[in-house]
């Protein structure tokens, strides 16, 4: 196979087999570079994204890919795709870190964001189930610290 | 041993695959660092401040992040609807600002921005500020110190830029710092963004920014009261966006020779453009009793024919003639002209009987116009104005 080869072949960490077109696959930077590089040989391996994150990656890929379609659509597409667990939110951070997808890497990030924005300790940690760790004197401690003197 | 320890290690991936499935488990404090501060850094600092009270993973990450936003348009608020909270409220914003740099251990600062009514009374504080932006390489710096809801702070009151932060002015005091100088000499290397608003500055500081700033791209600056002269001049200038709004002592403009994209001035009268082949957008703002027609006609007169928008805000200005000598008012043709706005206070075109006829000789003079916009702004109080209306005509 040469690097002019249409499809490659991404395998992930749970040994399953993603057979991609390239002009949809190097939307990962990382991926990209290797086939620049010319480092491809017939599987690249992603040993850090699992097959339900990189099912998740390809889809948004595939539709952000799709010829005529309107920037509505993608903007409800895109709505859609964040609206998940925060634990695939996590998962999907850490792929498009790796992947070095910028587009997927700040839109997961902005979601992230969007969760705490507005909301006291007690609810974020709630959406995130953080655990407090702190005992009472010490929450205490920091919220003397760190007031924003006009509460 | 050997065959346990790899088992384990299978049982172990195993059951973190099933984990990503389980709902009770804190994910996202496990992402890296690097990333969360990436997160937080879509916050003004209060918010990012707070977050260290989640768990103790999350108790200094804000103190990275690369954005400095001290927002507080919310105590602003207050302060305008109870006037007598503004001392307090001033010294807690300085408390905060102060004790936040405290903690603040990025290495860099891609954005510093101060938003809060602070007069000279703070100078101290604030030049001890700028000194940590600076020596932080800032990027984007705006100190926003507009006196709440009002146009401009009296001219005397203001906060002053110091000018021994960049070796200008009394060399006495620059010696004592040498050290620290020399230190942030360099560091003005990055700016790209510079916005001072209710800061007196001088034209002489403002050009040692556009010399000394390779990647400085915009520059805004209202409300200074020491802004005499400025001369914006050399193609070897990055700067594309220009504003000096509201400085009422300005001498003289000098734009010469460079590649500056749009420009937005209150210094319409003595505004000197020469050689400027980019500036396609204009935003010009009247002076009391002048005629903003002449003005525009006269110093424009060179870029009349490249702009493709034209902002005129006649607030405080005239814009109309009587009816016979509009008639005849030959306006030099704008060619490529295709958006023209025009501000004017909603009451004045009331009040006074301003009418809106002074328009009617631009748009006759723009043959490719598509867009008249008419913003008219309210005036409540002395001094204070609220967001425009807007109507927008697509032609």
């Amino acid at each position: 196979m040469s690097s002019s080869t249409k499809f490659l072949t991404l395998k992930t960490c749970d040994d399953k087999k993603f057979v991609l077109d390239e002009a949809i696959a190097v939307r990962s930077q990382t991926i990209k570079n290797m086939v620049e590089d010319d480092c491809v040989s017939n599987v690249i391996p992603l040993p850090n994204v699992n097959s339900k994150t990189m099912t998740k990656v390809i889809e948004y890929w595939k539709k952000h890919s799709e010829e005529g379609v309107s920037k509505d659509v993608l903007m409800d597409f895109d709505k859609a795709f964040v609206k998940v667990h925060h634990s695939i939110l996590h998962a999907l951070i850490l792929a498009a870190n790796f992947l070095n997808d910028k587009e997927i890497l700040d839109m997961m990030c902005q979601e992230v964001a969007d969760r705490i924005k507005g909301k006291t300790p007690e609810e974020i940690r709630k959406e995130f189930d953080i655990k407090n760790d702190f005992t009472p004197e010490e929450e205490e401690e920091i919220r003397k610290e760190n007031a924003w003197a006009f509460e | 041993m050997e065959k346990r320890l790899r088992l384990s290690n299978k049982f172990a991936l195993k059951k973190c695959q099933k984990e990503v499935c389980i709902a009770q488990e804190d994910r996202v404090s496990q992402l890296p660092d690097e990333i969360l501060v990436y997160i937080l850094s879509f916050f003004s600092v209060k918010e990012a401040a707070d977050t260290s009270l989640l768990s103790r993973r999350w108790l200094n990450l804000w103190t990275y992040i690369d954005h400095l936003d001290f927002d507080a348009t919310k105590y602003l608020d207050q302060v305008f609807v109870q006037p007598k909270l503004q001392k307090g409220h001033m010294d807690k914003y300085l408390t905060w600002v102060n004790s936040a740099l405290q903690k603040f251990k990025g290495q860099r600062l891609d954005q510093f921005r101060v938003y809060y009514d602070l007069s000279k009374f703070a100078q101290h504080d604030i030049d001890k500020w700028l000194e940590l932006a600076f020596s932080k390489k800032v990027q984007r710096l705006e100190l926003d110190l507009l006196r709440c809801g009002s146009f401009t702070r009296n001219f005397d009151s203001c906060y002053t830029f110091p000018e021994r932060l960049l070796g200008l002015g009394d060399s006495s005091s620059c010696s004592n710092n040498l050290q620290i100088l020399s230190l942030i000499n360099q560091n003005f290397k990055s700016l790209k963004v510079l916005i001072l608003k209710s800061v007196n500055v001088t034209g002489q500081v403002l050009e040692f920014f556009l010399r000394n700033c390779p990647f400085l791209e915009r520059m805004q600056v209202h409300g200074s009261g020491t802004l005499k002269n400025l001369e914006v001049v050399g193609p070897s200038l990055k700067l594309r966006h220009l504003e000096i709004y509201s400085c009422f002592n300005v001498k003289s403009l000098k734009i010469c020779d460079t590649n500056l994209i749009s420009l937005r001035t209150s210094a319409g009268k003595v505004l000197l453009l020469k050689n400027v082949p980019m500036l396609v957008d204009v935003e010009i703002l009247g002076m009391p009793y002048t005629h903003l027609l002449d003005d525009i006609s006269s110093r424009l007169l060179c870029v009349l024919s490249q702009l493709e928008v034209l902002t005129v805000d006649a607030c405080i200005s005239l814009f109309d003639y009587p009816h016979e000598d509009l008639e005849h008012y030959n306006f030099p043709e704008l060619t490529k002209l295709k958006k023209f706005v025009f501000i004017t206070f909603g009451n004045s075109l009331r009040v006074s009987g301003q009418s809106l006829l002074g328009c009617t000789s631009i748009i006759r003079a723009a043959p490719q116009l598509k867009e008249f916009e008419l913003q008219l702004s309210i005036v409540l109080l002395q001094n204070l104005r609220f967001p425009p209306v807007c109507c927008q005509y697509i032609i």
